[in-house]
């Protein structure tokens, strides 16, 4: 259990959440969050954490202004979106200053996580 | 009737009543056709009456029957466009044949110093109607002076042929300089209006026409800038809908993906003897799900506007791109000829947008071809545009279906090859450069797709656009 990769995985859509899990659960530890403010609780509450996953599009705070604010007291966790949009300026942006390491588009790629997952570990 | 009439009314010209000069052969033409008809009218009665009263062929008989042979001629000299020749014989010869002939052989009678000049002044109308106004033009110039010396001397040519004096000469002799005076008058005044008129007609025929041809125009643009203001609103809101629908449906995709590889899993691991059973099904569903994909992606790029950044774009080395990615599929079928501009220029623009249009359309014009085709690439610069011609010599495109090819999700393709967005994105994609798409095809011949860019000079042009203006 110790050596499993900690992954939080935030999206609005609780059956993304489930599918998410049901198939990242063998290789890594995930933990899911349906909000931006919950997915900062969490972090804070579980030091774990290596990756961290999120929508784009959710309520309240976008994927990229959660990230923005979890990276100022998390700088050393690794951050990702994976979005049913097209990249956006706003992505392109978190791109270029490194706030995120990689897009993914919906519906995910297995193996494209798999990987991007494993390079930076 | 009303055919013969049309007929010989264009006799010799193309049927256009566009210029002046046709205009006026058109109505030289019905002159002489209503000339013939009423000489042969009068040719028949006079032949009727002859064998009434079992006359002789007089003179006045047989100038009818001259001038009719010339009007008839007439007919063959406008058919073969001798127009000048039709218009000379008509304002010419009638003077001739009908008076001075019998004038000449000595057949003068009294009442003919008084009708012959009236006679004449009838006449004169025929050059005012057939010929251009203008004192510039020699043949009106000569022929008005024509006439006019006609009415001039009428009487003293009469009075030379008359072998002695007529009497009733005589008891005009005293008078013959009014009379003379009269005819001059009514000669110059009835000119004089004719040109006057002449020219103010000319002048508003010239601006009547210099006005439809703008109108013209005015409506061809006007019915363009529709069809394209329709085309574009209705792009606009599909843009907007499917932005939303792509998104939407991509989260269910994502359950449905999700789902189907967790399934997979679960089935491999816990029942592997049931797996082969199930794995077609879930084969249908992944390539379901591929399917689906490419459209939503394909309708994202649809609906997503300019929020890349413009750099230069260099339109022939975007083209070879394509033709590089298209490489497998013309290999064996197609020929390529490019006829590339040299011309440098400043296209500011999204290199993949641009790139993703042009391969939508070499890939269509490739998937036209069956075999030993040709594939035409010409780009050249004209008035501030970039004009990228792509032919090719493919199956073409129907008349009936050429007005739908840029409507979103239509397409030719069986299902499954194609979303039929391809050529819309092009389409908003060109648009989005504020260039135009045209196509122009045919059926088994093939078809020519001319997209045009807006472009800006180069650098250097500028400058010396610059000091040439200083």
């Amino acid at each position: 259990m110790n050596n499993k990769i900690t992954i939080l995985y935030i999206d609005d859509e609780p059956i993304n959440l489930q599918v998410f899990q049901y198939t990242f659960e063998d290789k890594y530890y995930v933990i899911t969050a349906e909000s931006g403010y919950e997915g900062i609780n969490i972090l804070k509450s579980n030091q774990e954490i290596q990756i961290v996953i999120s929508d784009m599009k959710m309520p309240g705070m976008n994927g990229v202004e959660f990230i923005k604010l979890a990276k100022q007291e998390f700088p050393f966790i690794k951050f990702y979106i994976l979005t049913g949009f097209d990249i956006t300026e706003e992505i392109a942006d978190a791109l270029n200053n490194k706030l995120i390491l990689k897009y993914f588009r919906k519906p995910f790629n297995v193996k494209d996580l798999q990987t991007a997952i494993e390079e930076v570990i | 009737m009303k055919k013969i009439w049309i007929y010989i009314s264009f006799l010799g010209t193309d049927g256009s009543q566009k210029s002046h000069s046709n205009r006026n052969t058109i109505l030289a033409n019905r002159m002489n056709f209503i000339m013939f008809i009423i000489l042969l009218l009068l040719n028949i009665a006079t032949a009727v009456l002859r064998e009434i009263h079992h006359g002789e062929y007089s003179i006045h008989t047989k100038k009818l029957l001259i001038m009719l042979i010339f009007n008839a001629l007439n007919f063959g000299f406008s058919y073969f466009k001798f127009h000048k020749i039709t218009k000379i014989i008509l304002i010419f010869v009638p003077s001739i044949v009908l008076m001075f002939l019998p004038i000449s052989l000595g057949y003068i009678q009294n009442m003919d110093y008084v009708a012959y000049p009236l006679s004449i002044i009838g006449l004169s109308f025929v050059p005012q109607l057939i010929l251009k106004p203008e004192f510039s033009n020699r043949l009106y110039v000569v022929s008005l002076l024509y006439f006019f010396m006609q009415v001039l001397l009428l009487d003293h040519i009469l009075d030379y042929f008359s072998n002695n004096y007529s009497t009733f000469y005589q008891s005009l002799i005293e008078f013959m300089i009014y009379y003379k005076l009269v005819f001059i008058s009514i000669f110059l005044f009835i000119q004089s209006t004719m040109y006057y008129l002449r020219n103010l007609n000319y002048k508003y025929e010239n601006e009547l026409q210099d006005n439809n041809e703008e109108l013209k125009s005015t409506i061809e643009k006007l019915n363009e800038t529709r069809q394209q203001l329709v085309q574009s609103e209705k792009m606009a809101s599909l843009g907007i809908l499917t932005a939303g629908v792509a998104h939407e449906i991509n989260n269910p995709l994502n359950f449905i993906n999700g789902g189907i590889i967790g399934l997979e899993s679960y089935f491999k691991k816990n029942l592997n003897e049931h797996f082969e059973k199930v794995a077609p099904l879930i084969n249908a569903i992944n390539v379901g799900v591929k399917r689906t994909t490419d459209i939503v992606t394909s309708l994202g790029q649809y609906s997503r506007q300019d929020n890349l950044e413009k750099t230069n774009c260099d339109v022939n080395s975007i083209i070879d791109n394509c033709l590089i990615m298209l490489h497998n599929q013309l290999k064996n079928k197609t020929e390529i000829k490019k006829n590339y501009t040299n011309i440098p220029y400043l296209l500011k623009g999204s290199e993949g947008k641009l790139h993703q249009a042009l391969l939508n359309i070499i890939s269509n014009a490739s998937q036209a071809i069956e075999k030993d085709g040709i594939i035409t690439i010409t780009t050249q610069i004209v008035n501030n545009k970039i004009i990228i011609s792509i032919h090719d010599n493919g199956c073409g495109i129907s008349s009936d279906i050429l007005g739908k090819i840029f409507d979103p999700f239509f397409t030719t393709k069986e299902p499954g090859k194609g979303t039929g967005l391809g050529l819309s994105i092009t389409y908003n994609i060109i648009h989005e450069h504020k260039g135009t798409i045209e196509f122009q095809s045919e059926v088994n011949k093939g078809t020519n797709v001319i997209i045009s860019l807006p472009i800006k000079a180069k650098q250097y042009e500028q400058q010396n656009y610059n000091t040439l203006h200083r």
